[in-house]
């Protein structure tokens, strides 16, 4: 804690020289400077954008106890037992039956030649309808609650069959166990057949597309092998997508990402406007994997760190400006840091290899997330955790794989850097993308390009809720489902 | 391109584990051999990469000294998080689990 504040905030080490441990003593505090104070993580739950002056009052342990900071878990002898002990299970996964989101990758196959794509893969293939029929099996083995059984690919349609036979699957067990069972998959829409539509909107399967911006990005980006236009197709389909009720009647509304860039850089109001003209009420902005065909050309392609975190910024202000002006739109990347900020919401908002999700490649080859099942579509089975209808979960979790990557999702307790860093508790920097980034899974969070780039975010995101006129309309995006 | 270059490092800083660990982070791009001198020890690079291997290698080996550091700390606590995961995640402790 000291160290912290030595190395951290000099600032406050003259105020600070009470020992900790006397009277309004803090505990396992962590802070950024940020918006002119400090954003600070206390305890299992709290965080809290402070002044200059009342972070000093509270570290020196010498200041007038806050009602509001005592709520929060941020005095060691003041603490609400019953609440630190909810959240720190939720932290720390004590009630975890594991995952619930399986991730089918049906085939390797796509229509389309991306320029960043991550499943560029020398070894396409496609899965067998009885390997698929058996993830639904492993799915239901798994975790407790709602299955979400998510089909990617390639394009996944291409492998049609596989899904069916997964879906059905998973139908029949929900159906026998009472579990429910809900059904996405992400798909280019560049081919929707009258059948594919109707399936769809039978199984109400949530459909997540790419969208990069205006035409011209878009293209650019996502080139279709014979000519023509990948944004044309994707509009077109997207329109009949929402013809035949998708957002309606309790079938969940069609949600795009943007993969961000360098060609993105600089438009970021065009982006944020293309979604509007397309009738998405949610932006997501991700970032590019370094994974597939994109690994060889990352530096080309990747914005650095500042300059995602820059375009991001320029997206949020975009998206506030028009949330005061009635629309309704959020970004899915600052959800979970509005959400733990304003609703106080745990930690399932933090999409861990293996803890949250499993994904399964077309040869049945587990993985603890898609990006792993990525990265050994490229011939690096590193993290392979099993074979489906080979291998039962509880065997899944023998092997050291899968020991390290539980570990991995204690950051706060294993990194060093994440141990300070008050964003932890939702960072999304995976063993994947630092095993492939920086060659090993624990990675170096003060060189990592990703960890830099979403601290920085961050930083922007608490400046922008430290402004009055963006209070209310984070608050109404804490209080939506999901 | 420098082909081989050498640092001698402090023990009292850096463990032979964490040495070990930065040499695996970097081994497909320059080849790392460690070799003890008394208190310090001697970490000659070679290969393609070898130019700009020092200071690469000393931020890698001082992120694994502190994680290592941390860990030391806190791996009594995650060692027994982790195992009471893989046992509610077969099902082993689901009634003590229900209990509390």
């Amino acid at each position: 804690m000291k160290k912290n504040l030595r190395e951290s905030a000099p600032a406050v080490r003259n105020s600070a020289s009470g020992a900790p441990g006397a009277g309004n003593c803090t505990t396992g505090l962590a802070f950024r400077r940020a918006s002119g104070g400090f954003f600070t993580a206390g305890g299992a739950a709290g965080l809290a954008l402070l002044s200059a002056r009342d972070f000093a009052a509270l570290v020196s342990g010498r200041g007038r106890r806050s009602p509001r900071l005592q709520a929060l878990g941020f005095y060691r002898h003041f603490l609400d037992l019953d609440l630190e002990s909810a959240a720190y299970a939720d932290a720390f996964f004590l009630r975890w039956r594991g995952p619930s989101v399986h991730i089918a990758a049906v085939t390797g196959d796509c229509g389309q030649n991306c320029r960043y794509c991550a499943a560029g893969s020398p070894r396409p293939g496609r899965m067998r309808a009885d390997t698929a029929a058996r993830i639904a099996a492993m799915a239901f083995s798994c975790g407790e609650g709602p299955v979400m059984l998510e089909f990617q690919g390639g394009e996944p349609f291409l492998n049609f069959p596989a899904m069916r036979a997964a879906a059905g699957g998973a139908s029949a067990l929900s159906r026998r166990t009472g579990r429910p069972v809900n059904f996405s998959v992400v798909t280019n829409l560049n081919r929707l057949s009258p059948e594919h539509l109707a399936w769809l909107k039978d199984n109400r399967v949530a459909v997540c597309t790419s969208l990069d911006g205006p035409a011209d990005i878009h293209d650019r980006n996502r080139t279709m092998p014979g000519g023509g236009s990948s944004h044309a197709l994707l509009e077109k389909n997207l329109a009949r997508l929402r013809r035949a009720g998708a957002g309606r009647g309790g079938w969940d509304a069609p949600n795009a990402v943007c993969t961000v860039t360098r060609a993105s850089l600089g438009r970021a109001s065009e982006i944020v406007g293309e979604f509007v003209r397309l009738g998405f009420s949610r932006v997501q902005l991700g970032p590019l994997e370094p994974l597939g065909r994109a690994a060889a050309r990352y530096d080309e392609l990747a914005p650095s760190p500042e300059e995602f975190a820059s375009f991001y910024l320029e997206a949020m202000e975009s998206i506030l400006r028009l949330n005061r002006r009635g629309l309704v739109l959020n970004e899915k990347g600052a959800m979970p840091f509005v959400k733990r900020f304003y609703a106080g919401a745990g930690a399932r908002y933090r999409n861990l290899d293996l803890v949250r999700r499993l994904s399964y490649a077309p040869d049945g080859g587990i993985y603890g997330s898609d990006e792993a099942r990525l990265l050994a579509a490229s011939g690096d089975d590193f993290f392979r955790l099993g074979t489906v209808g080979r291998d039962t979960f509880a065997r899944l979790l023998e092997g050291p794989v899968a020991r390290a990557l539980l570990l991995c999702g204690l950051n706060p307790l294993t990194q060093h850097e994440c141990s300070r860093c008050p964003y932890s508790s939702w960072c999304s920097v995976g063993p994947v993308f630092s095993y492939a980034s920086q060659g090993g899974l624990w990675g170096n969070m003060i060189t990592s390009r990703r960890c830099r780039a979403f601290k920085l975010v961050h930083d922007g995101l608490v400046r922008l809720a430290a402004e009055p006129a963006n209070e209310k309309i984070f608050r109404r995006w804490a209080e939506l489902p999901g | 391109m420098k082909k081989e270059t050498t640092l001698v490092v402090d023990d009292a800083i850096y463990s032979e584990e964490a040495l070990k660990l930065a040499a695996y982070v970097f081994e497909d791009r320059f080849r790392t051999a460690l070799r003890r001198r008394g208190a310090r020890t001697e970490v000659r690079f070679s290969g393609e990469g070898a130019g700009d291997a020092p200071g690469e290698f000393l931020n890698e080996a001082l992120n694994q000294q502190c994680r290592l550091d941390l860990m030391k700390k806190n791996s009594k606590v995650a060692n027994i998080i982790v195992t009471r995961m893989l046992l509610s995640a077969s099902g082993g402790n689901q009634k003590s689990g229900g209990k509390k």
